[in-house]
């Protein structure tokens, strides 16, 4: 039986996270005993789940508390992480992709306690992942080397008659499969290229192909059929267990069937174009866990082999939908937070009495209020103060300190906390006037004194 | 958390998909405090047999967690063998995969032995110079054991406190006449089930 509890709060626990966001609340622990912990650690990270094996990726961890928790005690931790903008949330049939914060208490010789938290994360850009490598492969410098070592294989089997057993049946094998699905419709066919106008597109958006054929005579078809796919692939288990899940997502395409002659010494253009869901089903590889997009392309030539080809596409999200999501989100309203998400580069709207109050609730752990002041150090804030006397500069006040400027002791208002000012020479008059009387500026925090107990502030000429 | 698809009923997923190595030894409703006694003795070897599905990598997985020396291999189907690890016990799971010669210099080694298998090595082992156990995984399983492993599964999937779904040993009876001992087939059926709750499957 585990003798303490983990409960996370996120402070936000409906809002929609993206880039450049960090994920905020506090870890509440309940010891039912004497309990020594060697680490409370809280992590960030995605992990998938489902059908298919898991996969996980921890962004960013932390410890924050090590030592003793008493029997009926109960202690707040506050976590301040970094989003992991990629995966972004997904809930499908066979996959599902989860951001979270876990919390895990390390407890000698006892049943370690766990709490995970899940938190909801939208992305505005995809990496290149999941795309179709047919495109790579094609580059002048692997394709030569593929050829190499086709030419070196090959002589290699020529000059080993005992593999010639092995090499003749594979031979003939593979050269069947060529010339009925290779060399045939493009004999009849001749030049035939298939591309897609861009390779990566965006959740309803129209998808567009382009079929270019030029054969020599006039070539009878019965039609072109053309397909669009995106699945969730999840593999499970390994070894004789390894089973692999399809689930199709979107099946859409066209079938032009009112072409029956592709004309000889003219090259016939035929456009392709679908309306792509408006589902945010992105292109994603995370492993044993997928989603794929593919098109496939077919030429039906009567009473001949057909000619068929496949690309690979990317679906990837886009910032209108990281703004529509957040706009959801606040026009849900009740339970759903009213905070619009901070887009990359916002700063959050961050006061100087609520960092006091934070600061104030953890000021006993000297750890815990150096993350305080490091998360919001150098912001520019409100500053509601009582400056009570002028100081000389000491050795610890050099860092921060304006070079011509002045150090003022005094004290915050709301909650009350000692406080040490640096002061611009400009400014020098105004505190001197205004000693043992509120003052109000811009400034920010820039430290915090251990020696003293005092917060450290650098107000703005 | 109105935005997560099970959180209506009050889970953070669904409970019958994959679970991570540790969530599987948490889940497993195994007794294997038998087994560690039985492996304090020298030269002991455990060998669990039975169909896939049935239980014997999850007794594996328990065993060494509760051994800090333990070594788990799992030999996959064709591929190479990976090397063998060495540790106390070693626990070598479908070892019927393991090339004879190895296999020879394996049991040659000594130390405690727990072998997930489906054919029956104790003629080898003890040639080997092996006390042998064998457990036929499965063959035990009720109703009641069953509904205890399925609920344990959806208890690791709690979103919240509150009350969660669970599964009668009615139900459990149920699942056994159509899939019998074969837990995997069932997990798979339960979470078809599940998604078709939420309205996806």
């Amino acid at each position: 039986m585990a003798k303490c509890s983990l409960a996370i709060e996120l402070d936000e626990p409906d809002r929609l996270y993206t880039s450049n966001d960090r994920i905020r609340g506090t870890v509440v622990v309940r010891a039912d005993d004497d309990v020594q912990c060697k680490g409370l650690k809280v992590r960030s990270g995605w992990a998938t789940h489902g059908r298919g094996n898991i996969d996980s990726h921890d962004l960013h961890s932390e410890v924050l508390f090590q030592g003793q928790w008493r029997s009926g005690e109960e202690h707040r931790y506050r976590f301040d992480l970094p989003v992991s903008s990629w995966p972004p949330t997904y809930h499908g049939r066979f996959l599902s992709v989860d951001h979270y914060v876990h919390a895990t208490a390390d407890i000698p010789w006892a049943f370690d306690p766990k709490e995970s938290r899940p938190y909801q994360v939208v992305s505005s850009t995809a990496p290149n992942a999941g795309l179709v490598e047919k495109n790579t492969v094609t580059s002048p410098v692997i394709g030569g080397i593929v050829k190499i070592l086709l030419v070196v294989f090959v002589l290699f089997m020529l000059l080993n008659p005992m593999l010639w057993i092995f090499g003749i049946p594979i031979g003939i094998g593979a050269g069947i499969w060529w010339f009925f699905k290779k060399y045939l419709p493009k004999k009849l066919l001749g030049q035939v290229e298939y591309t897609l106008d861009q390779e990566s597109f965006q959740p309803g958006e129209t998808l567009r192909a382009t079929l270019r054929v030029h054969p020599q005579k006039d070539i009878p078809i019965n039609s072109v059929i053309w397909t669009v796919t995106g699945t969730e692939v999840c593999v499970s288990g390994s070894g004789s267990n390894r089973r692999t899940h399809r689930h199709e997502l979107f099946r859409g395409g066209k079938l032009v069937d009112d072409i029956r002659t592709l004309p000889g010494n003219k090259e016939t253009r035929i456009p392709l174009e679908l309306e792509l869901p408006n589902e945010p089903c992105f292109t994603m590889n995370l492993g044993s866990n997928q989603i794929l997009w593919e098109t496939k392309i077919c030429i039906d030539i009567p009473r001949w082999p057909d000619w068929n080809d496949s690309l690979a596409m990317q679906l990837a999200p886009s910032k209108e939908l990281v703004q529509a999501a957040s706009v959801e989100t606040i026009d849900n309203g009740g339970s759903v937070s009213t905070q619009p998400t901070t887009t990359a580069g916002d700063e959050p709207d961050v006061t100087f009495a609520a960092t006091l109050e934070m600061i104030q609730s953890v000021i006993d752990d000297d750890r815990q209020v150096d993350r305080i002041v490091d998360a919001v150090r150098d912001l520019p804030m409100q500053l509601n103060l009582i400056p009570q006397r002028r100081e000389l500069y000491s050795s610890s006040s050099k860092t921060h300190a304006y070079p011509d400027g002045h150090v003022v002791i005094g004290q915050t208002i709301d909650p009350v906390m000692p406080v040490t000012m640096f002061i611009p020479r400009s400014l020098a008059d105004e505190f001197d006037q205004a000693t043992d009387r509120p003052w109000s500026g811009e400034g920010s925090i820039v430290g915090y004194d251990h020696r003293q107990n005092r917060l450290q502030l650098r107000i703005e000429p | 958390m109105d935005w997560q698809p099970f959180a209506a009923m009050n889970l953070l997923r669904n409970p019958f998909g994959e679970l991570t190595r540790d969530d599987r030894v948490r889940a497993a409703v195994v007794d294997v405090a038998d087994c560690i006694d039985r492996l304090q003795q020298p030269q002991t070897a455990l060998q669990f047999i039975a169909d896939c599905g049935r239980g014997k990598t999850t007794h594996l997985l328990s065993i060494a967690a509760q051994a800090p020396a333990a070594a788990y291999v799992y030999l996959p189907e064709d591929e190479r063998c990976p090397p063998i690890p060495h540790g106390q016990p070693l626990l070598i799971d479908e070892v019927q995969r393991l090339p004879w010669l190895v296999r020879r210099r394996v049991f040659a080694r000594g130390g405690g032995l727990v072998l997930g298998t489906h054919v029956d090595l104790a003629g080898p082992l003890r040639r080997a110079g092996y006390r042998v156990w064998t457990y036929h995984v499965g063959q035990d399983l009720t109703a009641e054991r069953l509904a205890e492993m399925l609920n344990r599964r959806i208890q690791l999937a709690r979103l919240r406190s509150g009350p969660i779904p669970q599964i009668s040993e009615t139900e459990a009876a149920d699942w056994m006449t159509r899939h019998g001992s074969d837990i995997r087939a069932i997990e798979f059926d339960l979470y078809e089930r599940f998604q078709q709750q939420i309205g996806v499957g």
